[in-house]
């Protein structure tokens, strides 16, 4: 089943990821040692939190969980399918209900309409009202197909270094929310301190003690005051 | 204190660094040997570039085109207290370049282009890959290694630090209606060139040449 599904995965490409398209990504770092037997720990947290579509009979706006990176269909995740030697590759899936507005506006009056109409009456409260467009969302949502997010992740076990590619603040988030729920492990966004604190950098006992005391330096000459005000 | 206010407390190295990379590229040159890079790397500002104040609520200075490390208005604004906090950088390893879109107040990389990828399969199309992104961040984070290695050392604020002040000095004097009586004070370079000739590179547009001034 998941070979056949593969056929079709020349779809995927194009997008942001891990085995083609183009590469915009945060980084990150592991925090926290990796545990004993990590590889099954880790099958038992991507179990828990693989995704599973949405159900259009339920309250639930958004989707979100692991599936197979290189076809987003595939929900069947074991560690053939996820582990690279030292690298565990997972795309962070995000299904969401998009109703346009304005097609939401035009049917919620048009059920607004054909109850007055059945009621014989002139108008409707504001409860009533609300129900009619709870009832055009519930029906819209079997027509309509959710929007499908696809992002993947590369974390290098070995370095301990997370590539999520999407630079976008909330997927970020989202991802940040996902991983540590389903690996038990906390993430630092790579930035200045990370960098600084990175292996390859290197930095001794007193060189971390002066990073941690370091003060913004001001590159040109004269009195900054008068200069920022000019600006 | 927490790891997110450490993090944030030190937000402030990341444009200092793509500053200290335009002055270290213009005083020393482009060529960089990197800890666990097989080659030398040079790093080559490309055509883009945001300068902005980490400091103060100013405005930002967005450069495309061209080279705008060179540019009149880039060293301009520099020498207005302000700091490259964006720029799109190449890096290039013997025969292979890389290219990146280089965010600074939390280094992180956009529209990142790497050499060629010559594998067909699709997992040897992958390691191939993140072998290419690691090199990038080999040789990134050894450049940025040596910035911070500098700027944490007592010698940033006696030697480097002076250095840079006089390079942002250096760049064109920035015209104030108050000054204006002054006009010698405004030179645009040092330069042996006599006055009545322009200095200009005559391969060069004027808006993309710092030395260059037009003869009056």
């Amino acid at each position: 089943m998941r070979d056949a599904l593969r056929v079709d995965s020349r779809a995927m490409e194009g997008r942001v990821g891990a085995f083609s398209g183009s590469l915009t990504y945060r980084q990150y770092s592991v925090r926290d040692a990796l545990p004993d037997d990590h590889l099954a720990l880790f099958q038992n947290g991507i179990e828990r939190n693989v995704f599973h579509p949405l159900d259009p009979s339920k309250d639930q706006d958004r989707a979100i969980g692991w599936c197979d990176p290189r076809f987003a269909m595939d929900l069947e995740l074991d560690s053939g399918t996820y582990v690279y030697t030292d690298y565990i590759v997972l795309a962070m899936r995000i299904d969401a209900w998009a109703i346009p507005a304005t097609t939401l506006k035009l049917y919620t009056e048009a059920e607004v309409q054909r109850v007055m109409a059945e009621q014989k009456r002139e108008s409707l409260s504001r409860y009533e009202h609300a129900e009619a467009k709870e009832r055009v969302i519930m029906e819209l949502r079997r027509r309509i197909l959710p929007t499908i997010k696809v992002i993947d992740m590369v974390w290098n076990l070995e370095q301990g270094v997370v590539r999520f590619f999407s630079s976008s603040q909330r997927m970020n988030v989202d991802f940040m929310d996902l991983f540590e729920s389903t690996f038990g492990l906390g993430l630092m966004p790579y930035g200045a301190y990370a960098a600084a604190h990175s292996q390859q950098v290197g930095l001794i006992e007193l060189e971390r003690e002066r990073l941690e005391v370091v003060e913004p330096s001001i590159f040109v000459e004269g009195d900054y005051n008068q200069i920022t005000r000019e600006v | 204190m927490d790891l997110l206010t450490r993090i944030n407390r030190v937000a402030f190295l990341g444009p200092e660094f793509l500053t200290w990379l335009w002055f270290r590229i213009e005083t020393e040159g482009e060529s960089f040997e990197v800890d666990g890079a097989s080659e030398t790397v040079e790093v080559w500002f490309d055509d883009r570039l945001v300068v902005g104040s980490t400091m103060v609520n100013a405005q930002e200075n967005h450069f495309r085109g061209g080279h705008p490390p060179t540019s009149i208005e880039a060293r301009a604004a520099l020498r207005l207290g302000k700091l490259a906090t964006e720029a799109r950088l190449r890096f290039i390893q013997g025969s292979r370049e890389w290219s990146i879109v280089l965010k600074a107040t939390d280094l992180t990389y956009g529209g990142v282009k790497i050499p060629a990828v010559l594998s067909k399969d699709d997992e040897e199309r992958f390691y191939e890959r993140m072998y290419l992104l690691e090199e990038l961040d080999c040789m990134l984070s050894g450049i940025f290694g040596q910035f911070v290695k500098a700027r944490i050392s007592p010698s940033w604020e006696t030697h480097l630090l002076p250095a840079i002040k006089t390079w942002v000095g250096q760049g064109v004097m920035v015209e104030s209606p108050s000054s204006s009586a002054d006009k010698k004070s405004q030179r645009v370079e040092a330069t042996d060139v006599p006055p009545e000739v322009s200095p200009r590179n005559p391969d060069l547009p004027p808006w993309e040449d710092p030395v260059g001034t037009p003869n009056k």
